[in-house]
């Protein structure tokens, strides 16, 4: 029996880095560079459009690395909409947090309204200003771009590239896979570490035999991949994705028969089933699959299933302090015992995250200690090899 | 008037409601975390020979949205999650209620649709 897994790879990976000075990508003057030669430069995912299903439905989205409020409205024409959360008068937020569906949008300081499309619709006391063209005056947008509902927004003057371009190949590879899910779950936290280290948390599989040990013991690798190598790793110019190995000798237990027993299989169990699949999803068709790990470079890093996906997004607040947000989407259900199983995985796949979540804050003490400043990366974890080209690449500007 | 909590097939099951029928993913998870192993395992061991039958029963509702379920529906409904959500700690041969080195659960907070107002008011 095969015994050892040798990992597909795909793309250039012979300059990537196998030693990182962390360290020194975790200074304040490092962070003041990330944040306007990669974030303010990166097209960014907010969210789905399905978050704001109906003309009027709007939901205030904040920005900590930028100190921003956004607002983002489906308009009267369907048309999903992102602005500057800013009055035009004196400043003010217009929405102060949440979601919700209005057809006027009112600042609660002095009264200006605005319409679904942005457009300034009254100043109360017009006549008391001078020079006032309310045709100029509507609320600021947001260079934004749907793709397969989910809203990416840019926040340079003039975005460096389209979307299109930004997302490489793997723009017209996931048709139709994420609008047959819904939302499940959702938490988020304020970690005490470096957006870098989040995003490593996530992105590879190496960890996984050790880490999870108590939360998913066997749910990857088995008989014929103890070590669970990664089938499959394909690295694109900006973005990466690897797909996990199932463990087809994995041994359910009680509450996991249940749940199989009224739905879908869902991570930390898997059924194998790879029909109706876009051609992004467990691209080498690997029989054993369990679920891919995308990451959108910066800030978005999904695991992506065959009935459910989680986006777990970063947003930094400063070098040593980030917001991390984890959603979960699945396949909608059609009774209540779909809805259970579904709420069992969920439950499952929850502490595993924390897991992954709890090495955050030690490793960014440890190496903002200055005790040890490099970091050695095994070939199962080329993710974080390509993350640090490409952070590299767009500090240079060369990306 | 009814003077029942739970749908009469599972009337014997009522004195579990008031503690453990709760009906967001937030609250289920504090709960866990939070309760003893000992009363936790009382929980699941007094349930896990009706949960599926449970389950067969609220899969005979005509809907897939635990908000339109009448109120005795809508707690067996909660009170099955809970029950999956208690079990974790057995299933998978933890000393503990939560794991040793996670994220504190103090520390997360709970968004829509894992939390969201109480449909009954219970709580």
């Amino acid at each position: 029996m095969q015994t050892h897994l040798d990992s597909l790879i795909r793309g250039t990976v012979e300059d990537l880095p196998s030693r990182i000075s962390l360290g020194e990508l975790l200074t304040a003057e490092n962070f003041a560079k990330e944040k306007e030669t990669i974030w303010r430069r990166a097209w960014l995912s907010i969210g789905h459009t399905m978050d704001v299903p109906e003309p009027g439905n709007y939901l205030v989205y904040d920005i900590p690395t930028f100190n921003l409020s956004l607002l983002v409205i489906r308009g009267k024409d369907e048309k999903v909409r992102v602005f500057h959360n800013i009055c035009r008068h004196r400043g003010n937020k217009i929405v102060r947090e949440g979601d919700g569906k209005k057809a006027v949008f009112t600042c609660n300081f002095h009264g200006w309204s605005f319409g679904t499309d942005g457009k300034l619709l009254n100043i109360t006391d017009a006549k008391e200003f001078d020079n006032c063209d309310p045709d100029q005056l509507g609320l600021i947008e947001v260079h934004s771009q749907i793709w397969n509902s989910f809203i990416f927004i840019n926040l340079a003057e003039k975005p460096h590239c389209t979307l299109e371009q930004w997302l490489g190949p793997m723009f017209s590879q996931y048709d139709n896979y994420f609008e047959h899910q819904e939302k499940v779950a959702s938490f988020k936290s304020v970690v005490n570490g470096n957006w870098h280290l989040g995003v490593n948390s996530f992105t590879e599989g190496y960890h996984t035999l050790y880490l999870h040990k108590s939360t998913a013991r066997d749910y990857q690798g088995g008989k014929s991949n103890p070590d669970r190598h990664r089938p499959h790793i394909e690295i694109f110019d900006r973005h990466h994705r690897y797909s996990a190995p199932g463990n087809p000798d994995k041994v359910f237990v009680r509450g996991e028969k249940i749940a199989a027993k009224y739905g879908r299989l869902m991570i930390p169990a898997f059924d194998f089933n790879l029909e109706g699949l876009p051609p992004g999803v467990n691209s080498a068709k690997h029989d054993k699959w369990a679920f891919d790990v995308v990451e959108f470079f910066p800030n978005v890093v999904m695991l992506i299933g065959n009935c459910w996906h989680n986006e777990i997004t970063f947003w930094p607040i400063d070098e040593g302090k980030m917001l991390i947000t984890n959603q979960a989407y699945a396949y909608k259900t059609k009774n209540l015992g779909e809805r259970i199983s579904r709420s069992y995985f969920r439950a499952r796949v929850r502490d595993v995250f924390r897991e992954d979540l709890n090495t955050i804050e030690a490793q960014h003490n440890a190496l903002s200690s200055g005790v040890m400043n490099e970091v050695i990366l095994s070939r199962q974890e080329m993710a974080l090899r390509h993350h640090y080209k490409v952070n590299r690449l767009m500090m240079e500007g060369n990306l | 008037m009814k003077n029942h909590t739970l749908p009469l097939a599972f009337k014997s099951f009522e004195k579990w409601v008031s503690d453990w029928s709760i009906s967001h993913e937030s609250g289920r998870f504090n709960k866990r975390v939070s309760t003893e192993m000992s009363d936790l395992n009382d929980f699941v061991v007094a349930l896990q020979g009706a949960v599926e039958q449970m389950i067969d029963h609220l899969n005979t509702m005509p809907t897939a949205d635990p908000d339109l379920l009448d109120p005795e529906n809508r707690r067996l409904f909660d009170l099955v999650l809970m029950w999956m959500e208690a079990s974790i700690p057995f299933d998978l041969d933890w000393d503990e209620n939560d794991i040793e080195d996670a994220w504190p659960a103090d520390r997360l907070t709970f968004l829509k649709p894992s939390y969201f107002p109480d449909p009954l008011n219970r709580k």
